[in-house]
């Protein structure tokens, strides 16, 4: 994964050079997009605006981008990050804490998982109606704009503005379950390049090197993690209608082995935390608020699209978090253990 | 970024992910510019997967005479007085008394060091919100948090340790 072949890296700079086919479907123009950044480089700014119902976030960072996988993103805002940079190389994140005079280095080896995007763009196109909206011009270029719409809700759930030249997406929006907007990323003072120097992408020496959080490359074999957890764990018998089991994994927080079951319906995700022993969840930055899962007691959190729900029960921990309504995610804790 | 090739060595252990991240940097920095290293590392690669395919391809039952004489030798170890029967003959009533005495005393203080040990571990509900939305941000079209969990300043890095995936490094300290 960590190369590219020459000949795809040719391809590449001719397509850029030429500029992207029009894509005739929806469909087919989302699954150019998502291809786009392996073989665009460029330069601009990204502003990230994330809605919560007890607390928005908005970043500001410079982007440069060299294809296929070299990434340096700038943070210009919030204060707190501001000279802070994060540079991925491949499956390799390098975070660089200007303050702290230190680099934090990440591995995921789910980055640039080819099945797996594959498998997830197909849960995508089975769950949701891709349909063109009414071209835009959009910081000075032509876009094509796409709507998707979940089959079974009715409801738009994302909106992208595409480069109609290029296939990249310039902005995007979600929608919650209620319908509100909840996250808008925008992309602006675009610049395409055919050359960005590597040394944009080096990570600068001299500082504290600090290892970061590293994650293997997640299993779709669910059976197989649920087996590896250590404890009797259960998955929910009830899921919204669309969503499958994507991938799972056996993670360590804070020295509490947890199962992590992660299900998608191609946009909208929810993840299953499991664990037993002595622990419990902590609410010190958000207020949370109580309900009842059958006859345990649990407690919630709506972080703007984003809810979390966690309860005790048969001597196991479990936390589910989704872009799903606080009622939708009741009805899967229901169903866990019946 | 290194300057000089990549010895064999080096690219064997970037294959296996076994170097420090400084050192898998320049390595991965020098293959992109580096033709003849680039060969030799694929070279290393298709070694590798030879060798992994192999093994695969020798992986053999044990033999049916193997198998019933380790099931004899365990009937046979089932037949002979167990550790716990030999406890049992030892544990004459000259000596019972003062060693169920040590073994009460133990059991109570053992009892209250463990329960000391395993205090409940709280997790802050924003680590599961971090994890779902890392993995969230590998679905198409998905970004993940808007700012990343490793910048943020109110986290040492010591907080940080919250993932680790099974079978991956799990280090989260200052070196």
């Amino acid at each position: 994964m960590r190369k590219i072949s020459s000949a795809l890296a040719l391809a590449a700079l001719v397509t850029a050079t030429a500029g992207a086919t029009p894509q005739a479907s929806p469909t087919a123009l989302l699954r150019a997009a998502i291809a786009a950044p392996k073989h665009l480089s460029y330069t601009g700014e990204v502003q990230v605006l994330r809605f919560g119902t007890q607390r928005s976030e908005a970043a500001i960072y410079r982007i440069e981008h060299r294809a296929p996988d070299l990434t340096r993103r700038w943070y210009l805002a919030p204060q707190n990050l501001y000279g802070d940079s994060v540079i991925s190389r491949g499956e390799t994140t390098y975070s660089i804490d200007v303050k702290r005079d230190r680099v934090i280095v990440a591995q995921d080896d789910a980055i640039d998982d080819q099945v797996a995007e594959d498998d997830n763009f197909a849960v995508l196109a089975s769950n949701y109606n891709a349909a063109f909206a009414p071209d835009e011009q959009y910081d000075g270029r032509p876009v094509r704009v796409v709507v998707l719409t979940n089959k079974y809700t009715g409801q738009t759930t994302m909106r992208l503005r595409i480069d109609a030249k290029t296939n990249l997406v310039l902005a995007k929006e979600t929608y919650a379950a209620n319908g509100a907007l909840s996250t808008q990323v925008r992309f602006q003072q675009i610049r395409y390049a055919q050359q960005i120097p590597a040394g944009v992408f080096d990570v600068p020496k001299g500082m504290h090197v600090v290892q970061g959080p590293s994650r293997g490359l997640p299993s779709s074999d669910l059976q197989h993690v649920i087996a590896a957890a250590g404890f009797a764990a259960h998955g929910p018998k009830y899921l919204p209608e669309g969503f499958t089991p994507v991938e799972g994994d056996v993670v360590d927080i804070k020295g509490i082995r947890t199962l992590h079951l992660l299900y998608s319906d191609g946009i909208r995700t929810v993840s299953l935390f499991q664990n037993q022993g002595a622990s419990d969840i902590g609410f010190e930055s958000y207020h949370a608020s109580s309900t009842k899962i059958e006859n345990h007691e649990a407690k919630y959190v709506e972080d703007g699209a984003t809810t979390l729900l966690a309860w005790s029960e048969s001597g196991l921990h479990f936390t589910l978090v989704g872009e799903l309504s606080l009622g939708e995610l009741e009805k899967i804790a229901s169903s866990v253990i019946p | 970024m290194i300057e000089k090739h990549a010895t064999t060595e080096d690219l064997i252990d970037y294959l296996h992910g076994e170097l420090p991240p400084e050192a898998d940097a320049g390595i991965l920095a020098h293959l992109e510019q580096c033709a003849q290293c680039t060969a030799l590392y694929d070279d290393q690669a298709r070694l590798s997967e030879s060798l992994r395919s192999y093994a695969r391809s020798s992986e053999r039952d044990l033999p049916q005479g193997v198998v019933a004489s380790i099931w004899d030798a365990i009937e046979r170890e089932e037949r002979a007085p167990s550790s716990l029967q030999r406890l049992a003959a030892f544990l004459r009533p000259a000596y019972a008394l003062p060693i169920a005495a040590v073994l009460v005393l133990g059991a109570f203080f053992g009892y209250t060091a463990t329960h000391r040990a395993a205090a409940t571990t709280t997790i802050d509900a924003a680590i599961y919100l971090r994890d779902h939305a890392s993995l969230n941000s590998t679905m198409p079209f998905g970004d993940g948090a808007s700012e990343p969990a490793t910048l943020r300043s109110d986290e040492s890095a010591s907080d940080q340790q919250w993932i680790a995936s099974t079978g991956t490094s799990v280090v989260a300290q200052d070196q």
